[in-house]
Protein backbone atom coordinates (compact mmCIF):
# COMPACT_ATOMS: atom_id res chain seq x y z
CA UNK A 1 0.00 0.00 0.00
CA UNK A 2 0.98 3.42 -0.84
CA UNK A 3 1.35 6.21 1.94
CA UNK A 4 -1.82 7.75 0.53
CA UNK A 5 -3.71 4.23 1.74
CA UNK A 6 -7.76 4.85 3.17
CA UNK A 7 -6.38 3.31 6.12
CA UNK A 8 -4.06 6.20 7.10
CA UNK A 9 -6.35 8.46 6.27
CA UNK A 10 -9.08 6.30 8.69
CA UNK A 11 -6.78 6.32 11.05
CA UNK A 12 -6.25 10.08 10.65
CA UNK A 13 -10.16 10.48 11.09
CA UNK A 14 -10.70 8.69 14.09
CA UNK A 15 -7.53 10.39 15.66
CA UNK A 16 -9.36 13.49 14.68
CA UNK A 17 -12.54 13.06 15.87
CA UNK A 18 -11.42 11.60 19.31
CA UNK A 19 -9.04 14.39 19.82
CA UNK A 20 -11.29 17.22 19.63
CA UNK A 21 -13.23 15.46 22.07
CA UNK A 22 -10.68 15.10 24.89
CA UNK A 23 -9.86 18.65 24.17
CA UNK A 24 -13.32 19.58 25.15
CA UNK A 25 -13.51 17.41 27.72
CA UNK A 26 -10.07 18.50 28.96
CA UNK A 27 -11.12 22.49 29.27
CA UNK A 28 -14.52 21.48 31.13
CA UNK A 29 -11.72 19.51 33.40
CA UNK A 30 -9.69 22.50 33.78
CA UNK A 31 -13.43 24.64 34.37
CA UNK A 32 -13.68 21.89 36.79
CA UNK A 33 -10.34 22.39 38.74
CA UNK A 34 -10.83 26.14 38.95
CA UNK A 35 -13.38 25.98 40.42
CA UNK A 36 -12.45 23.36 42.95
CA UNK A 37 -9.26 24.63 44.13
CA UNK A 38 -10.05 28.55 43.58
CA UNK A 39 -12.51 30.23 45.97
CA UNK A 40 -15.51 28.76 44.84
CA UNK A 41 -14.45 25.47 46.51
CA UNK A 42 -16.76 23.49 44.22
CA UNK A 43 -15.70 20.19 43.35
CA UNK A 44 -19.42 18.22 41.33
CA UNK A 45 -17.37 19.67 37.60
CA UNK A 46 -14.36 17.80 38.44
CA UNK A 47 -16.53 14.87 39.87
CA UNK A 48 -18.93 14.90 36.64
CA UNK A 49 -15.92 14.86 34.05
CA UNK A 50 -12.78 13.48 35.88
CA UNK A 51 -13.97 9.84 34.84
CA UNK A 52 -14.93 10.59 32.09
CA UNK A 53 -11.74 11.99 30.86
CA UNK A 54 -9.79 9.11 31.97
CA UNK A 55 -11.91 6.90 29.65
CA UNK A 56 -11.77 9.16 26.65
CA UNK A 57 -7.94 9.98 27.02
CA UNK A 58 -7.59 5.84 26.91
CA UNK A 59 -8.95 6.09 23.34
CA UNK A 60 -7.20 9.08 22.10
CA UNK A 61 -4.54 7.34 23.46
CA UNK A 62 -5.53 3.92 21.09
CA UNK A 63 -5.96 5.48 18.21
CA UNK A 64 -2.43 8.38 18.18
CA UNK A 65 -0.98 4.56 18.44
CA UNK A 66 -2.84 3.34 15.53
CA UNK A 67 -2.41 6.23 13.08
CA UNK A 68 2.09 6.75 14.29
CA UNK A 69 1.64 2.99 13.41
CA UNK A 70 -0.01 3.12 10.25
CA UNK A 71 1.82 7.12 8.70
CA UNK A 72 4.63 5.42 10.05
CA UNK A 73 5.85 8.16 12.59
CA UNK A 74 9.34 8.01 14.79
CA UNK A 75 8.93 6.38 18.46
CA UNK A 76 9.43 10.00 19.58
CA UNK A 77 6.75 12.16 18.01
CA UNK A 78 4.47 9.47 19.02
CA UNK A 79 5.51 10.27 22.38
CA UNK A 80 4.90 13.65 21.84
CA UNK A 81 1.33 13.28 19.92
CA UNK A 82 -0.06 11.59 23.53
CA UNK A 83 1.31 13.77 25.52
CA UNK A 84 -0.09 17.15 23.35
CA UNK A 85 -3.78 15.65 24.52
CA UNK A 86 -3.01 16.51 28.20
CA UNK A 87 -2.03 19.97 27.57
CA UNK A 88 -5.21 22.42 27.57
CA UNK A 89 -5.37 24.45 24.58
CA UNK A 90 -2.34 23.08 23.20
CA UNK A 91 -4.14 19.91 22.14
CA UNK A 92 -6.13 21.84 19.78
CA UNK A 93 -3.15 23.26 18.05
CA UNK A 94 -1.43 20.11 18.11
CA UNK A 95 -4.03 18.20 16.10
CA UNK A 96 -4.08 20.67 13.35
CA UNK A 97 -0.36 20.60 13.37
CA UNK A 98 -0.38 16.48 12.89
CA UNK A 99 -3.35 16.81 10.63
CA UNK A 100 -1.24 19.35 8.30
CA UNK A 101 2.32 18.15 8.43
CA UNK A 102 2.71 15.12 9.65
CA UNK A 103 0.43 12.69 7.66
CA UNK A 104 1.05 12.51 3.80
CA UNK A 105 -2.25 13.82 2.53
CA UNK A 106 -5.01 12.12 0.97
CA UNK A 107 -5.48 11.69 -2.56
CA UNK A 108 -8.45 13.21 -4.23
CA UNK A 109 -11.00 10.34 -4.97
CA UNK A 110 -11.96 12.04 -8.79
CA UNK A 111 -9.13 13.08 -9.97
CA UNK A 112 -8.75 15.17 -13.33
CA UNK B 1 20.17 -9.76 20.75
CA UNK B 2 22.45 -7.08 20.90
CA UNK B 3 19.85 -4.47 18.65
CA UNK B 4 17.39 -3.98 21.68
CA UNK B 5 20.41 -3.63 24.25
CA UNK B 6 21.45 -0.30 23.04
CA UNK B 7 21.88 3.03 24.90
CA UNK B 8 18.42 4.25 22.97
CA UNK B 9 16.71 0.72 23.98
CA UNK B 10 17.93 0.78 27.17
CA UNK B 11 16.49 3.97 27.31
CA UNK B 12 13.31 2.77 26.15
CA UNK B 13 13.04 -0.12 28.59
CA UNK B 14 13.85 2.27 31.51
CA UNK B 15 10.88 4.77 30.00
CA UNK B 16 8.74 2.07 29.95
CA UNK B 17 9.53 0.57 33.51
CA UNK B 18 9.30 4.04 34.83
CA UNK B 19 6.03 5.16 33.17
CA UNK B 20 4.54 1.79 34.77
CA UNK B 21 5.96 1.64 38.58
CA UNK B 22 4.51 5.13 38.21
CA UNK B 23 0.95 4.20 36.25
CA UNK B 24 0.73 1.96 39.45
CA UNK B 25 1.98 3.56 42.01
CA UNK B 26 -0.86 6.18 41.63
CA UNK B 27 -3.59 3.40 41.02
CA UNK B 28 -1.92 2.68 44.58
CA UNK B 29 -2.57 5.83 45.64
CA UNK B 30 -6.12 6.63 44.36
CA UNK B 31 -6.86 3.07 46.56
CA UNK B 32 -5.73 4.46 49.45
CA UNK B 33 -7.27 7.67 48.87
CA UNK B 34 -10.64 5.91 48.07
CA UNK B 35 -10.45 3.77 51.38
CA UNK B 36 -10.15 7.24 53.28
CA UNK B 37 -13.58 7.88 51.96
CA UNK B 38 -12.98 10.39 48.73
CA UNK B 39 -15.32 7.74 46.70
CA UNK B 40 -14.46 9.46 43.28
CA UNK B 41 -11.24 7.48 43.57
CA UNK B 42 -12.47 4.41 42.76
CA UNK B 43 -12.62 4.99 39.57
CA UNK B 44 -9.54 6.55 39.19
CA UNK B 45 -7.96 3.63 40.93
CA UNK B 46 -9.08 1.10 37.71
CA UNK B 47 -7.82 3.48 35.11
CA UNK B 48 -4.47 4.28 36.16
CA UNK B 49 -3.32 0.23 36.01
CA UNK B 50 -5.16 0.68 32.64
CA UNK B 51 -2.58 3.44 31.58
CA UNK B 52 0.28 0.99 32.80
CA UNK B 53 -0.92 -1.80 30.96
CA UNK B 54 -1.09 0.30 28.12
CA UNK B 55 2.86 1.47 28.32
CA UNK B 56 3.87 -2.13 28.62
CA UNK B 57 1.81 -3.26 25.32
CA UNK B 58 3.64 -0.19 23.50
CA UNK B 59 6.27 -1.43 24.77
CA UNK B 60 6.30 -5.15 23.54
CA UNK B 61 4.86 -3.70 20.41
CA UNK B 62 7.81 -1.36 19.89
CA UNK B 63 10.29 -4.46 20.60
CA UNK B 64 8.52 -7.40 17.71
CA UNK B 65 8.34 -4.64 15.82
CA UNK B 66 12.31 -3.81 16.11
CA UNK B 67 12.67 -7.60 16.38
CA UNK B 68 11.18 -7.96 12.78
CA UNK B 69 13.20 -4.98 11.37
CA UNK B 70 16.49 -6.98 12.51
CA UNK B 71 15.26 -10.35 10.54
CA UNK B 72 14.16 -8.81 7.68
CA UNK B 73 10.77 -9.79 8.06
CA UNK B 74 8.10 -7.40 6.72
CA UNK B 75 7.03 -5.19 8.48
CA UNK B 76 3.26 -5.11 7.54
CA UNK B 77 1.12 -7.93 6.31
CA UNK B 78 0.65 -7.16 2.53
CA UNK B 79 -3.02 -6.44 1.79
CA UNK B 80 -4.64 -9.08 -0.51
CA UNK B 81 -5.99 -7.07 -3.99
CA UNK B 82 -9.40 -5.99 -3.64
CA UNK B 83 -12.13 -7.98 -5.32
CA UNK B 84 -13.84 -6.48 -8.49
CA UNK B 85 -16.70 -5.38 -6.42
CA UNK B 86 -19.03 -5.66 -9.86
CA UNK B 87 -18.36 -9.60 -9.49
CA UNK B 88 -21.06 -10.34 -6.71
CA UNK B 89 -24.86 -9.13 -7.57
CA UNK B 90 -26.04 -7.34 -4.54
CA UNK B 91 -22.57 -6.05 -3.48
CA UNK B 92 -22.09 -2.35 -1.95
CA UNK B 93 -21.36 0.26 -4.29
CA UNK B 94 -17.80 1.40 -3.91
CA UNK B 95 -17.04 4.36 -5.57
CA UNK B 96 -13.18 4.74 -6.16
CA UNK B 97 -10.98 6.36 -7.97
CA UNK B 98 -11.26 5.63 -12.33
CA UNK B 99 -8.23 2.99 -13.80
CA UNK B 100 -7.35 2.84 -16.68
CA UNK B 101 -7.91 -0.86 -18.32
CA UNK B 102 -6.73 -2.59 -21.36
CA UNK B 103 -9.35 -2.55 -23.69
CA UNK B 104 -10.10 -5.80 -24.93
CA UNK B 105 -9.82 -5.89 -28.72
CA UNK B 106 -11.94 -7.47 -30.98
CA UNK B 107 -10.41 -11.01 -31.92
CA UNK B 108 -10.09 -11.36 -28.32
CA UNK B 109 -14.05 -11.48 -28.06
CA UNK B 110 -15.83 -15.05 -28.60
CA UNK B 111 -17.00 -15.26 -31.67
CA UNK B 112 -20.78 -14.13 -32.15
CA UNK B 113 -22.40 -14.96 -35.51
CA UNK B 114 -24.43 -12.23 -35.54
CA UNK B 115 -21.89 -9.63 -35.42
CA UNK B 116 -20.15 -11.28 -38.03
CA UNK B 117 -23.12 -11.29 -39.63
CA UNK B 118 -23.83 -7.26 -39.06
CA UNK B 119 -20.33 -6.23 -39.74
CA UNK B 120 -20.63 -8.65 -43.41
CA UNK B 121 -23.26 -6.41 -44.08
CA UNK B 122 -21.89 -3.04 -43.41
CA UNK B 123 -18.64 -4.26 -45.49
CA UNK B 124 -21.36 -5.16 -48.25
CA UNK B 125 -22.65 -1.41 -48.09
CA UNK B 126 -19.32 0.24 -48.29
CA UNK B 127 -18.10 -1.93 -51.48
CA UNK B 128 -21.37 -1.10 -53.12
CA UNK B 129 -21.86 2.53 -52.35
CA UNK B 130 -25.29 2.58 -54.75
CA UNK B 131 -26.95 -0.43 -53.36
CA UNK B 132 -30.15 -0.30 -51.35
CA UNK B 133 -30.03 -2.08 -48.28
CA UNK B 134 -32.47 -4.64 -49.47
CA UNK B 135 -30.13 -5.61 -52.38
CA UNK B 136 -27.67 -7.11 -50.16
CA UNK B 137 -27.66 -10.76 -51.46
CA UNK B 138 -26.96 -12.41 -47.50
CA UNK B 139 -23.56 -13.10 -46.45
CA UNK B 140 -21.88 -15.38 -48.48
CA UNK B 141 -19.90 -18.34 -46.48
CA UNK B 142 -16.78 -19.62 -47.72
Amino acid sequence: MSKESPAVQGALTRYRIIAWIVGVVLLALTVGMVLKYGPADDATVVETVGQVHGFLYMIYLVCTFDLSRRVPWPFKRMLLVMLAGTVPFFSFWAERHVTRHWVPAAVPALSE
Amino acid sequence: MRGLWTPAWMARHLLALVLTAGCLALGWWQFSRAADGNSISWGYMFQWPVFGGFVVFIWWREVQLARRKAAGEPLTVPEPPAAPSPAVPGAPVVLGRPVRVAVETAAGAAPDPELDAYNDYLAWLTANPGARPSDYPGRITT
